[in-house]
């Protein structure tokens, strides 16, 4: 009964209170901004974290139009890959390779997935790119995504979903928005 | 001495020809071979040590009562170091250098001498230019080995009445048999650095050498540096002592000059035209040397022990940010300070067996630890400080912690998790003297007496060091935290971590010191895991890990890049409270499992 309870739900009380005390680790180690209509493309929205050790931490957020749609059933209809040069700079074994550097708009991975049929019965393919959103250099991206693309449905507060990881300096952050403003701005969208 | 003599010259002075007006007696004497120096004694006795500001060194012209041709400037081999005995001033900057260390217990000490490299270069001239006239180079006593000596002599009695008169005699005066030597290795050996230079070393070494092959290609070799008039430098790879033995060393006296780019101007013009150009390169010079540095070194001690760190505010190691200390104290101080204190060491390193974080007690038998004491002015502290009696002032010690906790907690007070260990009981107690104080930084902390316990210290060598450091990796470690999980647990539904182990995770890097450590995927053994249900969010969990796993992230799983984690174990989103090292197994100890027996630190 309490397992199926959502974390901020009526029947979390136990869970509520605890967390009001102590925050997930997210927030006690991040800040959550997010990057509105990355690279210009509307409502492509993503999440960063900032890791108190400067680390970001990029990922969709909730209002993206790929997870704020359901998963497609079986998820066999999505395929997510990683660019060449992203994986390229992944550190492999003890050999580290040059990082990837990255501008707001480069393309980290790209994920594809099959629009339901129309009514003349022709699919649509619809693609994504998911963007570093910050000036930095790449750290590390999560493979786990390629086999189990699901994991950016993951809403929950520690999710696992992230895309990767990216080195930056704390100017790179600036056009970012916070998450009160996110929170406002999404609000007011969705009441228009 | 005729051109062409085969015959040995009776003396050198004979076979250097006119060459020998550049230089001293006593640098006579060396090439000699003769290792007395009762033809040039000391004019000058020992000087009683001056307060005067003026510490430069101005080496005496050449004192010797039968060197008639001083005049002209300093000796072109030793440049008036074969003279330093009679220099006072050298004798007030040892003296300086001797009073301002003030080392105890001081038997012996090892000197290491560094010569102008122009007299040297110097030297492997003069050598080169006595075999061309058949004077057997051998015999020349290294102008090293003689400064080495005067050094030596000078600065055993300078040290021998350093402390004369002096209120502190008792402690600092050298025991009888103190030597200044060219041995001297042992636990507590002194090295003294003597360094000399010389004004004109730079450029006299430009003049013959250039440090860039780019010569090479201006000037080709075949010829075109024979010319007359032309001049054609030297190439060679910076100057060292090493570079001028390897260029210089087995070249007979046409290779060196014609290697230096000097032509002799003509091989049949009479001895006298020959040697010219040898006068030029070895001849008096208007500077004397200069005393550059005098720096003493002892080396390190180093003492073990282990310690407990009873409170989850303090660092193991002092934090600094851009050079600003950001902790008002940490275990390495608190356990360092006492001890760089009681042997007057210069500064201290703290190496520990591994370290957990600011928010972690560390509980049990306690974490190896060497600290390595540099440049001890004392060996062996007065008897009243004892290894045992630093050991209970540290033990005693009021820490500087944190007001608020770490990232793991706000708030420890109170909390000892009953059932981690009796012996720890006594000093949890003694943290009850809280005291409310502001660190110098403005930072919110309060003094804590007891936090940190020391046992077991006792002197160590190096080598036990680095066995120490090679053991961390292979030790097997102990913890005891609080877990959260946002889904419901039931005592049955813990049963799945204790099924799990053993069992290997992935560890990458953890998020929060990916910035500063390199990224890497590094497989951790969990030997094995003990959860105990408390209440339907909340169980106590126990884990033998692998030495170097990080134990936060065993349980929230760092955003998936641990895996598995107790949390992909349970499916739920989990945090960790609390964290405690129990126990780290030694050496000795095998893989142990829970509720064994012995295992003392487990049991209620
Ligand atoms: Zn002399
Ligand atoms: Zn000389």
């Amino acid at each position: 009964m309490d397992g199926d309870a959502p974390p901020h739900g009526e029947k979390g009380r136990s869970s509520l209170g605890f967390r009001q005390l102590f925050p997930p680790f997210v927030q006690r180690y991040f800040t959550r901004l997010y990057c509105l209509d990355a690279a210009g493309c509307p409502g492509e929205d993503h999440y960063v974290l900032q890791h108190v050790n400067h680390l970001l931490v990029v990922g969709l957020a909730p209002s993206h139009p790929l997870v704020a749609a359901q998963p497609p059933p079986g998820g066999g209809q999505l395929r997510l890959r990683f660019t060449e040069e992203a994986l390229a700079s992944q550190v492999s074994g003890k050999r580290k390779r040059g990082s990837l550097s990255l501008k707001p708009e480069t393309t980290i991975c790209v994920c594809e997935v099959d629009s339901p049929s129309d009514a003349d019965g022709t699919r649509h393919v619809l693609s994504y790119d998911i963007r570093a959103c910050v000036n930095g250099d790449l750290v590390e991206v999560n493979e786990r995504l390629v086999d189990n693309p699901l994991l950016l449905w993951d809403e929950r507060q520690e999710g696992e979903g992230w895309v990767a990881i990216i080195k930056a300096s704390q100017r790179a952050t600036r056009h970012l928005v916070t998450s009160a403003e996110y929170q406002r701005r999404r609000a007011a969208d969705m009441n228009e | 001495m005729a051109e062409g003599d085969s015959s040995a010259p009776s003396s050198v002075v004979t076979a250097l020809g006119g060459l020998s007006e550049s230089f001293c007696n006593r640098c006579l004497m060396r090439l000699e071979g003769r290792r007395d120096t009762a033809a040039c004694r000391l004019i000058t006795p020992l000087q009683p040590p001056h307060h005067d500001d003026d510490e430069d060194l101005q080496l005496p012209l050449c004192v010797c009562p039968d060197d008639a041709t001083a005049s002209g400037g300093y000796c072109g081999l030793c440049f008036g170091l074969m003279h330093l005995d009679a220099s006072a001033a050298f004798q007030r900057a040892l003296l300086s250098a001797i009073r301002r260390e003030r080392y105890e217990d001081v038997h012996e000490a090892s000197l290491l001498l560094t010569l102008p490299p122009n007299a040297l270069f110097r030297q492997y001239v003069v050598k080169t230019f006595l075999e061309s006239r058949h004077w057997e180079a051998r015999r020349v006593v290294d102008l090293k080995e003689a400064v080495r000596w005067i050094v030596e002599t000078t600065a055993t009695s300078c040290w021998k009445g350093a402390f004369r008169n002096d209120a502190d005699e008792g402690s600092c005066m050298p025991r009888d048999g103190f030597t200044l030597s060219a041995g001297g290795e042992g636990e507590s050996a002194l090295r003294v650095s003597v360094t000399f230079g010389h004004s004109g070393a730079e450029d006299e070494l430009k003049d013959h050498f250039r440090s860039t092959a780019v010569g090479r290609k201006d000037r080709p070799s075949s010829g075109g540096g024979r010319g007359r008039g032309r001049k054609r430098k030297a190439v060679i790879k910076g100057v060292s002592l090493a570079t001028l033995q390897k260029e210089l060393g087995h070249r007979s006296a046409s290779e060196l000059l014609e290697f230096l780019g000097l032509q002799q101007e003509s091989t049949d013009g009479g001895p006298g035209r020959g040697v010219e150009v040898w006068r030029t390169l070895l001849a008096r010079v208007t500077d004397g040397a200069e005393l550059a540095a005098i720096d003493m070194e002892r080396d390190s001690i180093f003492i073990t022990g282990r310690y407990l760190k009873l409170t989850r505010r303090l660092s193991q190691t002092a934090w600094f940010v851009e050079g600003q200390k950001k902790t008002a104290s940490s275990v390495e101080e608190v356990i360092g300070l006492p001890l760089q204190e009681a042997f007057r060491a210069k500064t201290f390193k703290f190496h520990a067996s591994g370290r957990e974080d600011v928010d972690v007690r560390m509980l049990g038998n306690g974490r190896p630890f060497i600290v390595e004491l540099l440049n001890p002015r004392r060996t062996y502290p007065p008897a009243d400080i004892t290894l045992s009696s630093l050991e209970a002032a540290i033990n005693a010690h009021q820490v500087a912690v944190q007001r608020c906790g770490g990232s793991l907690q706000e708030d420890d007070d109170g909390d000892d998790n009953g059932d981690d260990t009796g012996e720890d009981k006594d000093a949890m107690a003694a943290s009850g003297d809280a005291t409310a104080d502001v660190t110098a930084d403005g930072g919110p902390s309060e003094v804590v007496s007891g936090l940190v316990q020391v046992r077991e210290m006792r002197r160590a060598d190096k080598r036990l060091m680095m066995h120490m450091q090679r053991a961390s990796e292979e030790k097997q470690k102990v913890y005891a935290c609080v877990v959260w999980t946002e889904k419901a647990i039931t005592p049955t539904s813990l049963q799945r971590l204790r099924d799990a182990a053993p069992l290997t995770v992935q560890q990458k890097t953890p998020l929060r010191v990916l910035h500063r450590r390199s990224a890497a995927v590094r497989p951790k053994a969990i030997h094995w895991m003990e959860a105990e249900y408390i209440n339907g969010h909340f169980f106590a969990l126990r884990v033998c890990t692998q030495a170097g796993t990080y134990v936060k992230e065993l349980v929230h799983g760092d955003l998936g890049r641990t895996h598995p984690s107790v949390r992909s174990l349970l499916d739920s989103p989990s945090d960790i409270l609390q964290l405690d090292v129990l126990r780290l197994v030694d050496d000795e100890g095998g893989e142990r499992q829970p509720g064994e027996g012995g295992e003392a630190a487990l049991e209620d």
